[in-house]
């Protein structure tokens, strides 16, 4: 992979929606690294640098919102500035909490389907 | 508002919806509680006292349940990380 | 043995009236601690259910558009409409969490002062090629040129959307719908929405803002009618937040008016 390969950090709990995104990142030739978990999100994180990082909400181990707070907590957030939340949630007041972090955006899941997650991704990694 | 006048709120809210309005006319009965303003009450005397005193009035007539609702409104006030000095009988 | 024992004033007393106190008490706690249990089930299982049809929505349309694998004709169809489906599912999950939401006051108002005039006359040129693919003539109008109204743009574009939704549905092929903004009073902000379709019996009316209060006859004869018949609850709901109304006349067979109020300014 090439210097300008954009490197992703997927962070999804759900298999299925991992694997789902993970195979469309990939064939737009992003260098994606997917865990499914919080913690392993973290390890990820501290040992390389990503230009984006597309973090679930609601993962085992760590939650997203945990994750930004560790991230705080260390000095890290810099990583918060690529950080765009995928959520199905409607409860504004996670997001809310999420975006006082600030994150660059939030994505709610539902409202996608691979074509226009494709292009929210793209948008967010310009 | 202050954690003390939070708390007073919420177990009178909490009482509220079990018992209808007259758990707010119990709770103006409180000697120190000043409930003119429903949403804020205030204390004219030691708060700790006063909720001693709050938790009674309503536990005189409705038992030990009414106390245990009187508890989890008041830990459901603080918030994580916040503690404050409860007195004993909503610990 | 006195034979002159004062018979009790009062057959129930004191101690009689502390334990039903207390039973009831104890009774109506269950029923509040029930009540929260039931609201947190209920969010808890709409937003479950989103995740499974997010991953359902996702692959049927990978299926639709797989370019190595393109689908025979008789495929495509049936998964369009599995597709369209899942779309439908996930209003519906949506709407339930809306009213969750609503029923456990956990929904806040965002209000600004928005110009109500070109607000409904925008959301209505949103709707004109969906009213053309009908050929329903629909028209905008308004007894101001401007009117500032404090409300919550989302969520009364979520009342609006509905009710107009529901007037081309319903409207048929031909017909109009005329929307209108009026001021009465200077006092109240109404948006009034006719149609000129079948109209709603009076007898059904009541049911109408109802949960799930779909009306069978007068929809039954209609092609295409879905929905999930929670839309006019929540945007009633929607109103008695911004403390206005929703409300509707009709008569059987001449079509309907729905009437979204607003107070001016709160």
């Amino acid at each position: 992979m090439d210097d300008f390969t954009k490197t992703i950090l997927l962070a999804e709990d759900e298999s299925a929606l991992r694997d789902l995104y993970k195979n469309l990142l990939v064939k737009e030739g992003y260098d994606v690294t997917a865990v499914d978990n919080g913690q392993a999100a973290y390890d990820q994180l501290i040992s390389r640098k990503f230009d984006l990082l597309l973090l679930d909400i609601l993962m085992p181990k760590l939650s997203g919102l945990d994750l930004l707070e560790r991230l705080q907590k260390e000095d890290k957030l810099g990583a918060a500035v690529r950080t765009v939340m995928l959520t199905n949630l409607s409860d504004d007041s996670k997001i809310a909490e999420a975006l006082k972090y600030g994150i660059r955006g939030y994505m709610v899941k539902s409202n996608y389907t691979p074509d226009t997650f494709i292009e929210e991704v793209r948008h967010y990694l310009e | 508002m202050d954690l003390y006048a939070e708390i007073t709120k919420k177990i009178i809210f909490a009482q509220k919806a079990i018992l209808g309005p007259v758990a707010v006319s119990i709770a103006s009965k409180t000697p120190g509680l000043d409930m003119h303003d429903t949403n804020h009450p205030s204390f004219s005397s030691d708060p700790k006292e006063v909720l001693v005193q709050l938790v009674k009035n309503y536990s005189e007539f409705f038992g030990d349940i009414s106390i245990e609702v009187c508890k989890e409104a008041a830990h459901d006030a603080l918030k994580q990380g916040e503690s404050i000095d409860l007195p004993d009988v909503l610990k | 043995m006195s034979s002159s024992q004062t018979t009790p004033k009062h057959v129930v007393d004191m101690e009689d009236l502390r334990k039903v106190a207390q039973s009831v008490y104890a009774r109506n706690a269950e029923l509040v601690k029930l009540d929260k249990m039931k609201d947190e089930f209920v969010a808890l299982a709409s937003h479950e259910l989103r995740t499974p049809l997010t991953i359902v929505k996702n692959y049927l349309w990978l299926a639709l558009h797989e370019k190595d694998e393109p689908l025979g004709s008789n495929t495509t169809k049936y998964i369009d409409i599995a597709a369209e489906t899942v779309d439908r599912l996930m209003f519906l999950v949506e709407d339930i969490l809306t009213i969750s939401r609503i029923e456990n006051g956990r929904v806040t108002l965002a209000k600004e002062d928005v110009d109500m005039v070109p607000f409904v006359r925008g959301l209505v040129e949103s709707y004109q090629v969906k009213a053309q693919e009908k050929q329903i003539r629909l028209s905008f109008e308004s007894s101001v040129d401007s009117q500032l109204v404090t409300f919550d743009k989302n969520r009364f574009t979520q009342v609006v959307i509905n009710i107009l939704g529901n007037a081309l549905k319903f409207t048929p092929v031909g017909g109009a719908v005329r929307v209108s903004v009026d001021i009465e009073d200077g006092a109240i902000c109404m948006v009034r929405v006719s149609d000129t379709g079948p109209g709603v019996a009076s007898d059904k009316q009541a049911s109408l803002f109802t949960k799930f209060g779909k009306i069978d006859d007068s929809y039954a004869n209609l092609p295409n009618v879905n929905g999930t018949g929670l839309g006019l609850y929540i945007s009633k709901e929607i109103m008695h937040l911004h403390e206005g109304t929703l409300t509707a006349e009709s008569v059987w067979g001449k079509g309907s008016t729905f009437i979204a109020s607003l107070p001016i300014t709160k």
